[in-house]
């Protein structure tokens, strides 16, 4: 009987005399539905599960890729703690470069958004634009700008130099190579641009009138008007960016090697490092799984905050 | 009949002002696709210079020979066809891999889970 309520809510016309056979067709479409869903678990329980679990239970063993693993218990987990010499400083660093390229990424995008709604001239050209950084390759991208950052013969420093300001080594120097790199991801986020804009274009345009008429300003009707119909959006792209810029790793491996010093030791680099380079795997598996809940208590962060400020229409839930 | 040429005016200021915020973002949006041409607009030009411009001070905008050859040599120095291969065996299988992945779920999707949720 269910069945049949379900088919007639699909949309599918359904009569008193056809019920049975329907019915039956609806029992079988169920049956492909389930069928096509086969690859999806394949690949979630081969590609992601497994893996997961894998590194969970390799962070336990002593492995040096080529010689046979042995179990050492807990003392990964004991070294990345104590002795360790990176690993603190490589939470630090992740932590305030995602803040950093998170929060500039979404002011960025929100503003470039919010121009590229209004009425303006080759709008596709423009957004093309923006969006085009997004899809160059990545380390070609960090490759360009460190010609800018370059210390003797850059542009930045040119620029510096003009105005009175001595040189800067943005990227050698450990004040400056968070921020510069984090300005670089900033420059990147033209995905968050597209998806910003589809949201503004979204929001009714009764609401503006209203607060028009009630006599609100440009600066009202953006914070009382379009910021709270964004907050779906705005905390969607929070998320997502949140968590790529958690795994940074690309600025390590083409520009900074994790330096100067530690100080652009990104987990997922000391990660690679550990793994790649001194063939550490049951240790670069610890850090992997530290990692792992790291990045879920961040998630877990924004998620439970999401209920105080993130408002959906027409939901009471 | 009073309140409509008030009406009117008001109308005719807010398209100005309308106008005008347009106008605005739009030298703004100049001005921001200015800088954020600029790394790209920098590795290009970078492409096209002889080494020891690369290495001038101050640095130039534009390169004094458009050194379209450097494109040529690359290509010849390096084998870019073999790249380009190596690049589409992994792209091609995993685009259309995908394709089949999502089709299957967003139809497991579709079929089961909305119904569903509707009952």
């Amino acid at each position: 009987m269910s069945m049949g309520r379900r088919l007639s809510l699909r949309g599918v016309c359904m009569q008193r005399s056809t019920k049975r056979r329907l019915s039956q067709r609806g029992r079988q479409e169920q049956r492909t539905a389930y069928l096509c869903l086969i690859p999806t678990f394949v690949g979630l329980i081969f590609l992601t599960y497994l893996p997961l679990v894998a590194v969970f239970g390799i962070s336990f063993f002593n492995w040096k890729g080529l010689s046979t693993p042995t179990f050492c218990g807990i003392e990964n987990y004991i070294r990345l703690f104590t002795t360790d010499p990176y690993f603190k400083e490589s939470i630090k660093v992740t932590v305030v470069f995602s803040i950093l390229s998170v929060f500039g990424g979404m002011i960025y995008s929100l503003v470039v958004a919010m121009l590229l709604n209004r009425k303006i001239p080759a709008r596709g050209f423009f957004r093309a634009l923006f969006y085009l950084p997004y899809v160059l390759p990545a380390a070609a991208v960090y490759i360009g700008w460190s010609w800018l950052y370059e210390t003797n013969f850059g542009l930045f420093n040119y620029i510096l130099k003009s105005i009175g300001i001595d040189n800067v080594l943005f990227l050698n120097d450990s004040k400056y190579v968070i921020p510069s790199l984090a300005l670089i991801s900033v420059w990147l986020s033209g995905n968050l641009i597209v998806i910003f804009l589809a949201g503004l274009q979204n929001v009714p345009r009764v609401y503006h009138e209203a607060a028009e008429f009630d006599g609100a300003n440009g600066f009202q009707r953006f914070l009382h008007v379009t910021l709270p119909s964004m907050t779906p959006i705005i905390f969607y792209n929070l998320l997502m960016s949140l968590i790529t810029n958690m795994q940074v790793v690309t600025p390590a491996l083409s520009l900074t090697n994790g330096g100067p010093g530690k100080s652009s030791m990104f987990i997922t680099y000391l990660m690679y490092r550990y793994a790649f380079k001194s063939n550490q795997i049951g240790y670069a598996c610890a850090i992997s799984f530290i990692f792992f809940i790291l990045i879920a208590i961040f998630t877990g962060i924004v998620f439970s905050t999401s209920k105080t400020w993130v408002y959906y229409e027409g939901g009471e839930e | 009949m009073g309140h409509l040429p008030n009406a009117k005016t008001l109308l005719s200021s807010r398209r100005r002002r309308e106008k005008i915020a347009d106008t605005a973002s739009f030298l703004i949006l100049l001005i921001m696709a200015a800088g954020a041409m600029l790394p790209i607009w920098w590795i290009f030009r970078s492409s096209l210079m002889s080494n020891a411009e690369l290495y001038s001070y101050p640095p130039k905008f534009f390169p004094s020979k458009w050194l379209f050859s450097n494109y040529v040599e690359t290509l010849q120095a390096y084998d870019f066809g073999r790249y380009l291969i190596n690049t589409m065996t992994i792209i091609v299988p995993s685009v259309f891999g995908v394709i089949i992945y999502l089709c299957g779920q967003k139809y497991f999707v579709e079929g089961i889970v909305m119904t569903g949720m509707k009952n």
